[in-house]
């Protein structure tokens, strides 16, 4: 059993649905190239406009036309996006563009067992929506389809215009006296095949169910898109914040049937002649509420500037994950937190740029610049197993005098391992940033040859590494002049000393 | 004020009737807070100093900002602060640090904590911010404690205008977390911090192994505290992130 849904004004009551204030003029959609409506509204259906009358037309009939252009790409859109939603309640749908879709009721067979059920959970899926359309439920695809379009009761009934068949054909069987599809099945089907040829005949096989419909069933998305045409040309951000408010809603719909969060958005304005200005979020942590969105939304747009007047604008979610539960603590207060963390860390790094909050977590490496790394901000700190290390680390060590330092306790011997130095690494073990300005030329000239070289040769680089002393460090504690506990190093490569911690 | 009356007070040697109704029934004997209420004891946390504990009635008292004026980085300040970073990690609330002078080895805050016997040291995040601009350290801060998820901030600035330090006092009287301000030697012109902190480098001289190189000595002196007059503490061993 299949039904058919006919939405013959999809993009516009879409328009509608996103713009309210558009619903008390006569609104259609034209196609640009041949100057037809496409698509209009009940207030322009009640002045005699109908979809494919000439847009000039339209104007003798309408004084206070709102005329938008039909956009196809659009309309695939919708009609994908719809199809995902109908996908929660029907398994098998398959999409015809650009005004209807298919859903095969029999693998539902279990879960509806009523047809009525059937059309009850499209019409709560269809509702939220609003849009209008019309069903039709028949054994084969071509039937339930015919059966919207012309929206008669039975097969039989069908006038033979919704027959999918070209205009030729059409004419034939209509001057043969054969108005409904009834009166063509009664004819005998080898009859028929002798009189109007091969086509006709494979045809009404497909209509009688007999031959195999290959149809390319629908897969959900793995994202989320939506385009919304402005009302009137804006240049601002804070007009900007309405139409993109209903867009997030739509996106939050679209989450919450899934139960899952987004951590991309890329909104694109577009403006008349130039490119469209686009809008990255990246979120380090899933989002969903509307609300939510659009603070950070807020918070990126506030530092761009637009080029241009814009007249549409589009909202596009990648990156969809289930939802990461969030653990509160019901007993332990939590009275006086106004915003969860993640939604914290993510309005930080949107303003402050995403490599400027980090978490520090411990490393299992003996190089002390290795010790530590970066992480996502918010992960818990690790156990470590070395002790003894300061509290503040330089990012880059600093050459200090021997002189004005005391030292008090030490050596703590740091020698890379064989194979660090054997695999090329050199370049991390020695030389942070300062260290180069003071290495002589030719030292340099060593460095950067081993870094080159290749892994063939790393056995003679690793013994040639040993004897310069690549790499090897003392660390010791110190006291400067004014009695701050320091962590200095002496480089045995480059045979100075450098401050690389403050313990205090 | 007599001048001998004033060097009494300055030695935190005069009990006075103010303190009393401030501090409860705080006698003033050397690191003795037992008197004090349950609520206010959960209200403050100790300075790991007991005399800096003393002067100001108990320790670092959460939802009010404090001034730390550093005459030097890496004076012992943050040693100060490590009990309010161990009371956030058992609360498993996040320690944030706002534009730190170097960064924030991990390594040694967690050993600190595992030292300190924390129960679940897995529960520590340490989240560090380097703003580009000070505009944005202050907003940064100002929605970190609106958010109400901070254990202890701190925020490092040249220096804070009135205003920026009175929308810092303000959204930390709606948290619940410790707010340290950590700045260079400032004027004494009134700011609406809690309390303002002075850490005074002075060399040991006297006891020095090598004369270049004296053992580090630190002076705490209270620009301002809640329930007494400002005070100059007795000279301190630097002290040494414990770790």
């Amino acid at each position: 059993m299949w039904v058919y849904v006919q939405l013959p004004s999809l993009q516009l009551d879409r328009m509608l649905a996103l713009q309210p204030e558009l619903a008390e003029r006569a609104l259609v959609l034209y196609c640009e190239q041949q100057q037809r409506v496409i698509q209009c509204n009940d207030i322009a259906a009640n002045m005699g406009i109908r979809p494919s009358s000439s847009l000039s037309d339209a104007w003798l009939l309408a004084e206070d036309l709102v005329p938008y252009r039909y956009r196809e790409a659009q309309q695939r859109h919708l009609l994908q996006h719809l199809a995902a939603d109908l996908y929660q309640v029907f398994a098998v749908i398959s999409l015809d563009p650009p005004n209807g879709l298919w859903l095969d009721l029999k693998p539902m067979q279990k879960l509806y067992p009523d047809i009525r059920q059937s059309q009850e959970q499209l019409q709560l899926q269809l509702a939220p929506w609003q849009v209008r359309y019309h069903c039709g439920v028949g054994n084969t695809p071509p039937v339930a389809k015919m059966l919207a379009q012309s929206g008669v009761e039975t097969v039989g009934d069908i006038p033979i215009q919704y027959l999918p068949c070209d205009a030729k054909l059409q004419a034939q069987l209509i001057r043969m006296g054969l108005n409904t599809l009834g009166a063509l099945q009664a004819i005998p089907r080898a009859l028929a095949g002798q009189r109007l040829g091969k086509e006709l005949v494979h045809l009404l096989a497909r209509i009688q169910g007999e031959q195999h419909e290959s149809l390319r069933y629908f897969q959900p998305p793995l994202w989320f898109y939506q385009r919304l045409t402005l009302l009137a040309e804006t240049s601002g951000w804070q007009a900007l914040r309405f139409p993109l408010k209903r867009l997030l809603q739509e996106l939050e719909h679209y989450l919450e049937g899934r139960q899952q969060e987004t951590r991309y958005l890329l909104l694109t304005f577009y403006h008349r002649d130039i490119e469209p200005t686009k809008l990255e979020i990246g979120l380090a942590h899933g989002g969903y509420l509307a609300a939510e969105l659009a603070v950070f939304c807020q918070l990126k747009m506030e530092s761009l500037k637009l080029p241009a007047a814009v007249l549409e604008m589009s909202i596009q979610a990648k990156r969809l994950q289930p939802r990461s539960k969030e653990h509160g603590d019901l007993l332990n207060g939590g009275k006086k937190q106004r915003k969860s963390l993640p939604r914290l860390l993510n309005e930080l790094q949107l303003r402050l740029g995403y490599s400027r909050v980090f978490g520090v977590q411990n490393r299992h490496d003996w190089l002390p610049e290795r010790a530590w790394q970066r992480s996502a901000a918010g992960s818990a700190i690790h156990t470590t197993h070395v002790l003894g290390r300061p509290l503040w680390l330089l990012p880059t060590p600093k050459p200090v005098q021997i002189q004005q330092w005391c030292l008090l306790r030490g050596p703590e011997r740091y020698q890379p391992p064989w194979w660090q130095l054997a695999a090329g690494d050199t370049p991390y073990l020695s030389a942070p940033n300062a260290m180069q300005n003071c290495m002589n030329s030719s030292m340099r000239r060593s460095m950067k040859e081993s870094t080159q070289e290749p892994m063939a040769n790393s056995w003679g680089e690793y013994t040639s590494a040993v004897i310069q002393g690549l790499g090897h460090r003392d660390y010791w504690v110190a006291r400067n002049q004014r009695g701050q506990p320091g962590w200095l190093f002496y480089d045995y490569q480059q045979e100075c000393w450098w401050l690389h911690g403050w313990f205090s | 004020m007599q001048a001998n009356l004033q060097q009494l007070m300055d030695k935190g040697a005069l009990w006075r009737g103010g303190e009393w109704k401030n501090s409860g029934q705080n006698s003033g004997k050397n690191g003795e807070f037992g008197a004090f209420g349950k609520a206010a004891a959960t209200d403050y946390v100790s300075t790991g100093q007991p005399l800096l504990d003393q002067a100001l009635g108990g320790g670092w008292r959460c939802q009010r900002v404090h001034e730390l004026q550093c005459e030097y980085a890496f004076s012992g300040e943050l040693s100060l602060l490590a009990p309010a970073v161990i009371a956030a990690a058992s609360a498993a609330r996040p320690v944030f640090w706002l534009a730190p002078p170097a960064l924030p080895y991990a390594p040694a805050i967690a050993g600190m904590l595992q030292q300190a016997g924390l129960t679940n040291p897995e529960s520590a995040q340490h989240i560090v911010l380097t703003p580009a601009s000070e505009a944005d350290t202050l907003w940064a801060a100002e929605s970190i404690l609106h958010s109400g998820q901070a254990g202890v901030l701190l925020l490092w600035a040249d220096s804070l205008s009135a205003t920026a330090v009175r929308r810092l006092h303000l959204a930390a009287a709606e948290t619940d977390a410790w707010v340290f301000v950590l700045t260079g030697i400032q004027n004494e012109e009134a700011r609406s911090y809690a309390t303002r902190l002075r850490v005074l480098l002075t060399p040991d001289k006297t006891h020095a192994m090598a004369a270049n190189a004296p053992r580090g000595q630190v002076q705490w002196q209270l620009l301002k505290r809640h329930g007494g007059w400002p005070i100059r503490l007795p000279r301190q061993p630097l002290p040494r992130w414990p770790a």
